[in-house]
């Protein structure tokens, strides 16, 4: 789309006298990212006033009003509903006048107390008006003109008079099939070829009013914002307020998708790491706090920078740590468990690739480059069983001395902070801290998000997940698993993943896997994620985030809200930039990766279903499930495809917030 | 002295106990103590389960009770509950789970009612498969519940809810006793109905409360009592049921009578029901068949046609 500026959009309407805008999405917007999450905000407010029975009240009040414009439209009726016969039809869901009568209050005044000016939108009402045109507002909405001038005026839109308003439910008539634009047209008199019209929708802003000869331009760039309008409740909020206020700003600055997905939910989940680490060492006296892994980096930068306001938070280190290092250091033989562990089935690997995952040299009866099937390299790995194991124990020798270094081997319980998601070698390391310190040293494990595989680890060390764990949703357990591909690619740090540590000559230094297969758009879209993430966290910790979230609202619920809203249902622009990216998903770290996104398997519409099974625990396992999901939907060959996917997996389908 | 008493036994099942503990520890409510009993099992890995709990939950009040010999479930509730004061209980089994905020919403709800026995929460029943360690959810059911299954006429012929679900005020204990140790099974159920006559029990729809059970493919170690011994169910309600023939129930009847009574108009319900659904599911799927065949018809034109050229090539054998 071609993106004029408002300037650009009259003088190329040089025959208009009068300018017609569109309400909603042009003129106007809402200080959240899509207009269902109005209802969130309501129902936050009616759980306050009257209770957790009010849970779910989003979704049944988005329900009533397609409930209400199906009944009307089968009466092949041209007009609109209004907001009386939407909450008439609430009445019949929830039970007390009382109650429905102050939900309907809190809907309007919500909408009045988030409404905001589109700057494109404000700027070109200004300027047709500086150049003496006529400036009317022609909107499709259940809300009366008095109310659109209320929310108008309370963003700072003061020009707006009812007169200058034709909306759909007082004209008993729509923009959206024309009839509203037939009544308009007279009513503003004069010809059609001098109005010109902006809106944001195709069929009721520039197919229906073309057709009378009104000249039209469309800006989408507020819509694109949405998701899926059914996931609404009051844990979107605070995800849904940081992507409005981005959305405002990025009129002016299109700082792309990397920039708001570090911003947006990358800070949340990074403040949720905050958070999650203030409570606990306010709380407790704690040994020593680590950030692990390169998931732990962004926190560990900002926790750093918030102690220079907050100087009671005690000091942590970075503990360079993968479950590639701690898995070969605990290695003691290599069997047939130890082989499945270190090289997947899917893996296709030359013997010089098995000596440096191993850190050993492998005997091999094939040539050093051959490549070998995974059956082949587990047989071959497990012949070498004595050198492995001496690397293994050198490899933890080294590891230890690093550990001693970071002062996780001090006496004491040690808080160490990862993203998730079984805890595995989380515990790998408890036990080698354990055995190295007689049990005088121990950790816990304080995780984002936890599936079901962490169960069976919470008896070799606690393990908590913040926004998600073991003990959730079944439901939410496999959205999160479908997720974790992306997660692990945003959060993230600037270097490779630790596949060594040096020797004590060099202070057990960790040794990086290389970068050399990221391109350079990889990582500049990482470093933006990076830059927009610790900035963003850190204003929300200190209370100083231009959309007003703050640490208060960085709650489990809103975090496990943000990662869905996000990987469950991403954007079309999400999709497209994350389309090039892949995810290192090898033990050794040292290939190219996969692509985050699956591409539709060929002749994907005549697959037979016996074999989505496979496609999907495939899918599942290498991707990120629900951003292929996604795309298999935008495409014409793929869509039967992912609809298929979604009817027999339908927690699949874009609607991740339940109802309750 | 802490408002809510949480009774949890156990007995060789750590990975359970270790999740147990956790969904225990995880409570917005903090106004807790929690009395492990094992019942005769190794002491020291719940020992060590406990103290981790301890670490990283150092305000937690947690009292293990270590019982050298195995004692029947009701006799290890009772154990837990001479052993402490407080002025609510519950009892949390090893295999079970909470939502964060059951204790929250289920304590001021018993609080606000102050002539209830016990509120009970909505319940999810978590289907799970465990094996060689390993523990995966396989289903979530939403368990039926309703007010009417928690009255005497609602429960008087089968146990309708988990002890997971339930907070107790501990006066009741005062005025119809404790659990019944000399039962082997259904305890909560002999103890549930004599709950009910001296205080309503006060039902919370919204699911708070996680009923864990294991599938038929599970390690037996890790079966719930009431899946691996259906048959001792049978028989000690068949007790409970003649030792209720001499209690009077309304209308001549008696309390055992009125159970049988009871439990065969559930199962006839229930029966009923599933015919229903059978037939349902059966219907769907042949409409579900024929929308496939259709649609597979409508996007599979190349398939519909290698159908056709098969048939003739069987036809005319090439």
């Amino acid at each position: 789309m071609q993106v004029l500026t408002p300037s650009e959009v009259l003088n190329a309407h040089p025959q208009a006298t009068v300018l017609s805008l569109d309400f909603f999405d042009t003129l106007i917007t809402r200080s959240v990212a899509q207009p269902t999450h109005v209802f969130a905000e309501v129902e936050r407010q009616l759980i306050n006033e009257f209770g957790r029975e009010c849970m779910g009240y989003a979704r049944s009040r988005i329900r009533c009003e397609h409930d209400v414009r199906v009944r009307v439209a089968a009466t092949g009726s041209l007009r609109d509903i209004t907001h009386d016969e939407i909450m008439q039809e609430v009445q019949r869901h929830y039970s007390g006048a009382a109650f429905i009568e102050r939900a309907g209050h809190i809907e309007i005044d919500s909408e009045i107390a988030m409404a905001q000016a589109v700057p494109f939108g404000q700027h070109l009402a200004d300027e047709a008006r500086s150049r003496g045109l006529r400036v009317v507002i022609v909107s499709d909405n259940y809300m009366s003109a008095q109310h659109l001038v209320r929310m108008a005026h309370a963003a700072g839109v003061t020009w707006v008079q009812a007169s200058d308003i034709f909306v759909s439910c007082e004209h008993d008539a729509m923009k959206h099939n024309g009839s509203l634009w037939k009544k308009v047209v007279p009513q503003l008199g004069v010809p059609a070829k001098n109005i010109l019209h902006v809106g944001d929708h195709t069929i009721p802003d520039e197919t229906e009013p073309s057709k009378l000869g009104i000249a039209c331009y469309i800006d989408s760039r507020s819509s694109q914002w949405q998701r899926h309008a059914l996931n609404a409740n009051p844990s979107v909020l605070p995800l849904s307020r940081i992507e409005a206020f981005q959305r405002t700003s990025d009129y002016e600055t299109s700082e792309g998708v990397a920039r708001h997905l570090g911003g947006g939910l990358v800070a949340m989940m990074v403040a949720a790491q905050l958070k999650d680490c203030i409570a606990a060492v306010r709380q407790r006296d704690v040994a020593s706090l680590h950030f692990a892994a390169r998931d732990g980096w962004m926190a560990h930068k900002a926790w750093n920078e918030l102690r220079q306001s907050w100087s009671d938070l005690p000091n942590a280190s970075y503990l360079s740590f993968s479950r590639s290092v701690i898995g070969r250091a605990n290695i003691t033989v290599v069997d047939e468990k130890v082989a499945i562990r270190f090289i997947d089935e899917h893996e296709r690997l030359t013997p010089q690739r098995l000596s440096s995952r191993f850190g050993c040299d492998i005997v091999s009866p094939y040539a050093d480059d051959a490549e070998l099937d995974a059956d082949t390299a587990r047989t071959l790995i497990m012949d070498n069983s004595d050198r492995i194991v001496d690397a293994s124990q050198q490899l933890r020798q080294r590891l230890v001395g690093y550990l001693r270094r970071s002062g996780i081997l001090a006496p004491g319980h040690h808080i160490v902070v990862d993203l998730g998601w079984r805890g595995a070698p989380m515990a790998d390391l408890a036990d080698i801290v354990a055995a190295e310190t007689d049990g005088a040293a121990t950790i816990e494990g304080r995780f984002l998000g936890l599936y079901w595989d962490a169960t069976m680890n919470r008896v070799r060390l606690p393990l908590h997940g913040f926004a998600m764990d073991d003990l959730g949703p079944l439901n939410d357990n496999i959205r999160l698993l479908g997720a974790v591909r992306l997660l692990e690619f945003v959060v993230t740090a600037p270097h490779g993943s630790v596949i060594d540590f040096s020797g004590p000559e060099k202070n057990c230094e960790p040794v990086y896997a290389s970068m050399a297969h990221q391109s350079r758009r990889e990582e500049e879209f990482v470093s933006d994620v990076l830059d927009s993430a610790v900035r963003g966290a850190l204003q929300i910790a200190l209370g100083t985030h231009p959309s007003g979230v703050v640490l208060d609202d960085i709650t489990p619920e809103s975090v496990w809200a943000a990662m869905m809203q996000v990987a469950h249902t991403p954007r079309a622009d999400e999709l497209d930039a994350l389309r090039e990216h892949v995810h290192v998903a090898s033990v050794d770290h040292a290939d190219g990766g996969i692509p985050l996104i699956a591409p539709a398997p060929r002749w994907s519409s005549t697959l037979p279903v016996q074999w989505y099974s496979r496609l999907y625990d495939d899918t599942m396992k290498t991707r990120w499930f629900q951003g292929s999901l996604r795309e298999w939907e935008r495409h014409d060959s793929s869509r039967d495809f992912a609809e298929g996917i979604m009817r027999l997996w339908p927690f699949m389908g874009p609607v991740w917030c339940d109802a309750p | 002295m802490p408002l809510v008493t949480i009774v949890m036994r156990t007995y060789e099942r750590p990975i359970f106990l270790a999740r147990a503990l956790a969904s225990v520890c995880r409570q917005t409510f903090s106004d807790w103590e929690l009395v492990v009993v094992n019942n005769g099992g190794a002491p020291q890995p719940v020992d060590h389960l406990v103290h981790m709990a301890r670490q990283s939950h150092p305000s937690a009040d947690i009292r293990v009770i270590h019982l050298s010999d195995r004692v029947g479930m009701e006799e290890a509730s009772n154990t837990a509950l001479r052993n402490s004061s407080s002025e609510f209980f519950v009892i949390h089994d090893d295999d079970d789970s909470w939502k964060p905020v059951f204790l929250e919403i289920a304590v001021d709800a018993v609080q606000r009612h102050v002539s209830a026995s016990a509120v009970v929460t909505g319940v999810v029943r978590v289907h799970e498969t465990f094996r060689n360690d390993r523990v995966w959810p396989v289903e979530n059911e939403m368990f039926p519940l309703s007010q009417e299954r928690l009255t005497l006429p609602g429960m008087i012929g089968r146990n309708t809810f988990p002890p997971i679900a339930a907070v107790f005020r501990r006066s009741v204990l005062d005025k119809v006793g404790m659990f019944d140790s000399s039962l082997p099974v259904l305890g909560d159920w002999e103890f549930n109905l004599r709950a009910l006559t001296v205080g309503e029990f006060v039902f919370l729809p919204e699911r708070l409360a996680n009923y864990h059970t294991r599938t038929s493919d599970s390690d037996v170690a890790a079966g719930n009592s009431i899946i691996v011994g259906q048959n001792l169910h049978h028989e000690v309600k068949k007790q409970l049921q003649q030792r209720w023939d001499s209690e009077p129930w309304e209308e001549g009847i008696s309390k055992g009578e009125k159970s049988r009574q009871m439990f065969a108009a559930m199962e006839a319900d229930e029966a009923t029901q599933q015919a229903h659904e059978h037939v349902r599911l059966r219907q769907q799927r042949t409409v579900g068949a024929r929308v496939r065949r259709a649609v597979g018809v409508l996007v599979a034109p190349r398939r519909l046609l290698h159908g056709v050229v098969r048939r003739v090539r069987l036809r005319v054998g090439r």
